[in-house]
């Protein structure tokens, strides 16, 4: 009997802890909701009162006065371009580095790896990019953004090129295949899952990032959404209820592209087996 | 259809050699087997043939031409592997004419050789689906499709049959032969069975580390071995060696017994060698007796196997027919002296 009161007790502990933590995160979702619809009065004190009438107005005024299309296309810009662009270039060299093993590429491998871990040093990341003239212009955080995504995608990556049998590779250089049809043609439609998962990732992360367009984006006709929120808020802050419509309008497209994705993410992940 | 030529093959990886001076001639239209224990090199003498690996040095000619730096797809050969190496994300169709769709071959061909093919294996109602949708052997048979679809001068078995479960290698094993008479190929088919190379087999190639043992026909082989380890490989149980000591110019002393040895030449007196007498050569009903106690008992309804100690503590398999014996009794096991094979200690075989 002690043993399974304690396994309940600990059950409903567990259970207090994750609604704790959810509270934690739901609550200024909730407020941010809430405060969108009210008035600009109502709003003031960012209570968490539903609002006496719906000003569903607020919206159109931030879509107006936020430059909300435009930061909203760059943004989906950025991070499509770029999560396209490491997820292909990640998978090239993963597939390379994984079958190669030679002490030479796996000093490479871990080299990109460590990109995971190391701070970004933003000084000469700013001499660089002022060299190479990519400084405040749409290519350059598009490069920028795909550079700081590739070590963590090849990671991902490079696990799953393993669980895929070299026989393949090898029914394939008989069936005529270089190394480039092997890869795209064979390898690389039966990554799928992981690319998905690469891809999403990447691109999450890029569309929530603040810094880059902070340090590197100086004209607001290049801003990202995060940019365009931060600079609306220092407009507006007495008008809370077009901040928290802002914001709102923000996380929407990242929240669809999480669900809609989020089965490969999971399934990306964790299983790396392709049985043939 | 071609012949198939190796003249000289080394294979060094790093600083291990694992093929040595590798030296074979493969006739058009002859299925010729590769069989050894693991690690002997046979995988990497096919893989050099395919063109998935390269020859540290030597030549590879198939129907006279020297292929030697051809690219696999060039060689005119196809493979068939270990693990089938299907492509997962392929239909059986694609899978199949994979090969011929990469050479952008015309697609009246691509369609008509896919038919033929599937035809011969059967495998007409299968063509759209998926190869995780099929059982091993239909794999298998997908497999050997797409080998057949290449219309190669030379099919290329890499143990095929090592994932399927016992009655289905014996069927596709049969499956195989027919599909060699059929179409009177040339292939080369790597094994570590030595029941499969026995079976399938005109030609066996036995391989030891990394050099060729012994090449002959099934039967010469099992026969007629050149060394202690080819009559060792093959046969099944294998083969049973006792250590003798010669005690006159001919006579041998072995497991308490002598006898005359059926030897050509003299032998040294004193000299040391190993008798190899094959199970089956013990159920003889007279002739050299050598007495064993019994351990084991293996009754297969047919015939039964016998695994028994001698007195001087060597292990011996013999096969039994009549009465069985209970474990523990002494038994008498017979062999004509012709039947023993001599191997000095080295391993090499005295005639």
């Amino acid at each position: 009997m002690a043993v399974v009161k304690s396994k309940k007790v600990t059950f409903a502990a567990g259970h207090l802890a994750a609604i704790f933590a959810s509270l934690i995160t739901l609550t200024p979702v909730y407020l941010v909701c809430v405060n969108a619809l009210k008035s600009e009065a109502e709003s003031a004190a960012m209570g968490p009162g539903l609002p006496s009438e719906l000003h569903l107005e607020n919206f159109v005024i931030v879509i107006e006065k936020g430059k909300l299309v435009t930061s909203f296309f760059n943004s989906v810009l950025y991070a499509g371009v770029s999560a396209a662009l490491a997820t292909l270039f990640a998978a090239l060299a993963a597939f390379v580095l994984s079958r190669h093993r030679s002490r030479l590429n796996r000093a490479i491998y871990f080299f990109l790896i460590m990109g995971i871990a190391l701070p970004i040093n933003f000084f000469t990341l700013t001499k660089i990019m002022q060299l190479t003239h990519l400084i405040n212009t749409k290519p350059g955080i598009i490069i920028l953004y795909a550079t700081l995504q590739i070590p963590f995608a090849i990671f991902l990556i490079y696990g799953f090129v393993e669980s895929i049998p070299r026989e393949l590779d090898d029914a394939a250089t008989i069936d005529g295949c270089g190394p480039f049809q092997t890869f795209f043609r064979v390898i690389m439609p039966l990554l799928t899952p992981v690319l998905v998962t690469t891809f999403i990732l990447s691109f999450l992360n890029t569309w929530n990032d603040f810094i880059m367009p902070l340090y590197y984006l100086n004209s607001s006709e290049n801003w990202p959404m995060t940019l365009a929120v931060y600079n609306f808020f220092g407009q507006y802050k007495q008008s809370w209820n077009l901040v928290s419509a802002d914001i709102l309008l923000t996380i929407v497209p990242v929240l669809i592209v999480y669900l809609a994705g989020q089965r490969f993410i999971l399934s990306g992940m964790t299983s790396g087996a392709v049985k043939g | 259809m071609a012949r198939v030529e190796l003249k000289n093959i080394n294979k060094s990886f790093g600083t291990t050699q694992v093929v040595h001076d590798v030296n074979l001639a493969i006739e058009h239209g002859e299925f010729t087997v590769f069989v050894g224990p693991s690690g002997c090199g046979k995988s990497t003498l096919l893989r050099m043939i395919a063109g998935l690996e390269e020859v540290s040095s030597g030549k590879i000619e198939i129907g006279d031409a020297d292929v030697t730096g051809e690219r696999a797809a060039d060689r005119g050969i196809a493979m068939v592997f270990q693990s089938y190496a299907l492509y997962p994300h392929m239909t059986v169709a694609d899978n199949m004419t994979f090969g011929l769709r990469v050479a952008r071959r015309p697609k009246p061909e691509i369609t008509e050789k896919l038919a033929s093919a599937a035809k011969i294996l059967r495998l007409e109602d299968l063509l759209a689906r998926k190869p995780a949708q099929l059982s091993g052997g239909q794999r298998q048979r997908v497999a050997i499709g797409r080998a057949i679809v290449r219309d190669p001068k030379v099919f290329l078995f890499d143990e095929p049959l090592s994932n399927l479960d016992a009655e289905l290698r014996v069927q596709m094993r049969v499956e195989i032969g027919q599909l060699h008479k059929v179409l009177g190929s040339t292939m080369i088919y790597v094994t570590h069975d030595q029941v499969e190379a026995m079976t399938m087999a005109d030609r066996i190639v036995v391989l030891r580390g990394g050099r060729v043992e012994q090449v002959g026909k099934p039967l010469e082989l099992y026969n007629d071995p050149v060394n202690a380890f080819v009559a060792g490989f093959i046969g099944s149980p294998r083969m049973n060696f006792l250590s003798g000591v010669v005690t006159d110019a001919r006579q041998i002393k072995v497991a308490g017994t002598e006898f005359v040895a059926p030897v050509a030449s003299g032998l040294v007196r004193g000299q040391t060698l190993q008798l190899g007498i094959r199970p089956e050569h013990l159920a003889a009903s007279n002739g050299v007796k050598i007495e064993a106690t019994v351990n084991v008992i293996e009754a297969l309804g047919a015939t039964a196997y016998l695994y028994t100690t001698t007195d001087s503590g060597e292990k011996i398999v013999a096969e039994w027919r009549g009465a069985l014996p209970q474990i523990g009794n002494r038994v008498k096991l017979c062999f004509e002296p012709g039947a023993v094979r001599l191997f000095a200690e080295g391993g090499e075989r005295i005639r």
